[in-house]
């Protein structure tokens, strides 16, 4: 998501919240509701509790997003984090949240996108969270530190020092490889 | 597979994660079905409750300044009414060389302080 996107994202809820306007929130949870599933997916919630997810945060983000229109995309991420990590938490076991998905994508896909996938999934979670939400989702550093509640400077210096580490540890790989 | 540049990692990232398999559109659609509609409510209940303070405010200001404005005249007024009554203030009872005249004066006080109907 670009600037534009997230001005774009922003324009449609204002018109949603100001008229009443379905068409302008059809177009924003149709631009968000597919790359949120995934995003869920990706952090390791299985197929169906990521729609249960998807619902829910949309559900409790339709309530609470005309209070403030700054930044609604980072609000909606920071709704299913928390609600992933409830659901995380009623299930001890975790057994319908730790079938998420694979690394592998289509069978055709490069290679090099599904070893990154697979650099990225071996990080801990909050460090994948700020990568996803900051070069996947397209988030600013601080719509970032306002869904994760840390300092936007720490999310700039973090997610710097997260891109380097992922070259650094694809370069082993490749020597690894190589050997 | 050789290493990306740092710079080229973010569109790389997108790209791979936007690779991934998406989610049936229409168990989306039905979840966006059942999402409640809002009603354009926000504004419209607002402007009301705004226009209700200033109401408030226009009363309040204006009690005041009516309030301020009868202790200001009233106080200077009621001297004078009570001279249309025929009452005399204390200082028409001092005589012009400054000395009261006690012995009348008092009679004629008892008399005017009984009520008008015994007068005449």
């Amino acid at each position: 998501m670009s600037q534009r996107e997230s001005a774009e994202a922003r324009q449609l809820l204002e018109h949603y919240c100001r008229e009443g306007s379905q068409p302008a929130f059809d177009r924003f949870y149709r631009q968000q509701s597919g790359r949120l599933w995934r995003f869920l997916r990706f952090r390791g919630v299985a197929e169906d509790a990521a729609y249960d997810l998807v619902a829910e945060a949309f559900l409790r983000f339709i309530q609470v997003v005309c209070k403030d229109l700054r930044a609604p995309v980072a609000l909606l991420y920071r709704i299913t984090l928390n609600l992933r990590t409830d659901a995380w938490r009623r299930s001890q076991t975790a057994s319908d949240y730790a079938a998420g998905m694979s690394v592998q994508g289509h069978h055709d896909e490069p290679a090099e996108q599904i070893h990154l996938r697979r650099l990225i999934g071996r990080l801990p979670e909050s460090e994948q969270n700020l990568l996803l939400m900051r070069y996947w989702i397209g988030l600013t550093h601080r719509e970032i530190a306002e869904a994760t509640g840390q300092p936007a400077g720490t999310v700039r210096r973090r997610t710097a020092e997260l891109l380097e580490q992922l070259r650094q540890e694809w370069e082993q790989d490749s020597e690894h490889d190589g050997t | 597979m050789t290493a990306p540049d740092s710079a080229d990692l973010p569109g790389l990232i997108r790209n791979a994660f936007d690779a991934l398999p998406g989610p049936d559109e229409e168990r989306l659609g039905a979840i966006r079905q059942r999402l409640p509609v809002r009603q354009p409510q926000r504004l419209t209940s607002r402007q009301p409750h705004r226009l209700k303070w200033i109401l408030w405010l226009v009363l309040l200001g204006s009690g005041t300044v009516t309030a301020g404005w009868w202790l200001g005249t009233g106080s200077q007024q009621a001297p004078e009414k009570m001279n249309h009554l025929g009452q005399s203030s204390p200082e028409a009872n001092v005589q012009s060389d400054g000395k009261a005249d006690t012995s009348s004066a008092s009679d004629e006080n008892e008399r005017r302080r009984s009520p008008i109907i015994y007068q005449r």
